[in-house]
């Protein structure tokens, strides 16, 4: 059954290749339907699928468990959202192909299966990226992804030679109790392939050019979606898999990356690239929280990706569409935006606030103060340029020609999701329990191998 | 403590067969660090990506081994490992959609810039901005 997660938006792209309107008005209905059989199979969490009945050690299987079940639910949400604000049909069949292997990204439990998923949303990512006429943003991303992609697929490979299985779980137990060093040298491979989509820098170098272009989808997919899914693969191998850290170099890398992407920010003069830059930040702060490898402060980590990824798309979507708007004549998205943009830099009774909050308190509990001074000054360089940007749209005179103060607005669809992710920010920091507690759950399996590797060893399979 | 990796190329070195891989790998990302050509950029991917899949194929092989097809003159079990094979199968599929993804992108570029020379590309960037720019203020007078 959760096989059709993967299987109905795949099968539907194509089906629908003729009928690009058709696909545009199927896009929700599928996502719709995914969150359906998601919470349909919830009682269920904690199964394996053999697909072709063939034993997991030989065959392609699915693994899913609770982790599995909110990035699912999360990402679904988020793409059923995209799916009813997007107006253009061209990307609805790239959505389609894209929905069907974030699905498969995150449900599979297969080296060179992820492997696959990865290239197949790096493939739609380019094509979306091209919005608003931007081949050459797409072009430079292609470049960093195809080369960096090729690092997984060694990776992937030197598992399955000293594994003599492709499965994670086998490969890795085997591996881990064999030659752990190679299994850190295959972490490696792995993770600089996935930090190009984690927009760390310098792998992330290729972002500003794609999201700053002034395209409403392409920031509003990569970074809520795509980000989120890379995010959960990226746990489970450097987590779930690896009992070791990686490099030092890897955490000092990422620790520049935040900073110097909050400069970046700070320095730009045009809304899209400061929010591309401060994008990059955050997705930097997650992976170094992951890095650290304590449950507290990767479970923080995780209320801030989720929290983060909901204020971006309200950010975004209002910036792609308005551009630099004139909140005087457009009050409800202007508060959304602000509401999002004080989240973002975490002023209390936001979301925003609670993910800095909870990070900092771990970080110090765990004696780790460089990233949290790293954190605490990033947060200053992110108050200066959210300020800035604020006054320049709340109270800065844009006139038409006419002399009139612009009046345009988002439309109503978009107007309600924003306000309502802006909302959802709002309730989140008033009772912060209700994510705390899914984070904690999702952190503390995350770091259970003993437990993915009992459902795979007999215990849980179907 | 990562494997060591100086180990591991002093190996490489040691198998004449994965001279070729090497070879291409190098000289892709040679092209693409030192190219200011996007066309030429796009085949060295394409390069690093032909290097990595006979890599591939060449950890499948074993020294004496058979192809491996099944027939009634093949031994059984005295084959080479099928599995690299079948997934250098699927990279290859993989790399030819997104070297013709890349064509489909440089045509564009080509389209709207007129030159695919990355300096040059810059140039016309900026004049494209600053004609954006003079139109708006046109639009404005009128």
């Amino acid at each position: 059954m959760i096989t059709l997660l993967i299987a109905v938006p795949l099968a539907l792209a194509f089906a629908t290749i003729p009928l690009r309107k058709l696909a545009r008005l199927i896009l929700p209905v599928v996502v719709l339907a995914n969150l359906v059989i998601l919470f349909a199979l919830k009682p269920h969490v904690g199964k394996i699928i053999e697909l072709g009945s063939w034993p997991a050690v030989y065959g392609i299987t699915l693994f899913f468990d609770e982790v599995a079940f909110y990035f699912l639910s999360f990402v679904n949400m988020m793409f059923l959202v995209i799916s009813l604000i997007t107006r253009d049909e061209r990307f609805s069949i790239p959505l389609l192909v894209m929905n069907a292997a974030l699905n498969g990204l995150i449900l599979t439990a297969d080296f060179f299966n992820s492997f696959v998923f990865l290239e197949i949303i790096a493939i739609t990512s380019y094509i979306i990226s091209t919005d608003k006429d931007n081949a050459l943003g797409s072009f430079k991303y292609l470049i960093f992804g195809g080369v960096a992609s090729i690092f997984y697929l060694i990776g992937a490979v030197f598992m399955y030679v000293q594994g003599g299985t492709l499965n994670m779980a086998y490969s890795s137990y085997i591996i881990g109790m064999s030659n752990p060093e190679l299994m850190k040298t295959a972490l490696v491979l792995f993770a600089i392939t996935l930090l190009v989509e984690l927009k760390v820098l310098p792998f992330g170098l290729w972002v500003p050019d794609v999201y700053g272009n002034g395209s409403a989808l392409t920031p509003v997919v990569l970074g809520s979606v795509v980000s989120t899914a890379t995010v959960y693969l990226f746990s489970r191998l450097s987590l779930t898999f690896v009992d070791e850290h990686l490099p030092p170099v890897f955490y000092y890398t990422v620790l520049a990356s935040i900073v110097l992407s909050q400069l970046g920010a700070l320095y730009q003069k045009n809304l899209g690239r400061t929010l591309a830059f401060a994008s990059m930040a955050s997705m930097s702060t997650v992976v170094a929280s992951l890095l650290t490898r304590q449950e507290s402060v990767v479970s923080t980590a995780l209320f801030y990706l989720f929290t983060d990824a909901l204020a971006k798309f309200v950010l975004f979507t209002v910036y792609g569409n308005l551009g630099v708007a004139n909140f005087r004549n457009a009050k409800t998205t202007g508060i959304a935006f602000t509401f999002s943009s004080l989240s973002l830099v975490g002023v209390p009774i936001f979301a925003g606030f609670w993910g800095k909050y909870y990070l900092l308190k771990a970080l110090f509990e765990q004696e780790n103060y460089v990233l949290a001074i790293v954190v605490l000054v990033s947060t200053l360089i992110e108050l200066a340029y959210v300020t800035k940007w604020n006054i320049e749209q709340w109270f800065a005179k844009k006139e038409t020609t006419k002399g009139e103060i612009e009046n345009i607005d988002l439309p109503f669809v978009q107007k309600l999701f924003v306000l309502l992710s802006a909302l959802i920010l709002l309730v989140i920091g008033l009772f912060p329990q209700l994510l705390l507690d899914k984070t904690n759950l999702l952190a503390e399996k995350l770091f259970d191998f003993q437990l993915y590797r009992d459902i795979f060893f007999g215990k849980g399979g179907m | 403590m990562l494997y060591d990796l100086s180990e591991m190329f002093r190996e490489a070195l040691s198998v004449p067969y994965y001279y070729l891989p090497l070879f291409l790998v190098s000289v892709g990302i040679y092209g693409i660090v030192s190219q200011r050509n996007l066309f030429k950029q796009l085949v060295s991917l394409g390069l690093i990506d032909t290097g990595v899949n006979i890599l591939i194929i060449s950890l499948g092989y074993i020294q004496g081994m058979e192809a491996p097809i099944y027939s009634a003159v093949t031994p059984i079990a005295k084959f080479v490992d099928p599995l690299p094979q079948a997934l250098v199968l699927t990279a290859i599929v993989i790399g030819v959609g997104v070297l013709g993804l890349g064509a489909t992108l440089l045509i564009k570029i080509h389209e709207r810039y007129g030159t695919l020379e990355l300096d040059e590309l810059k140039f016309s960037k900026e004049h494209q901005r600053w004609q954006e720019i003079m139109d708006d203020e046109g639009d404005v007078g009128v």
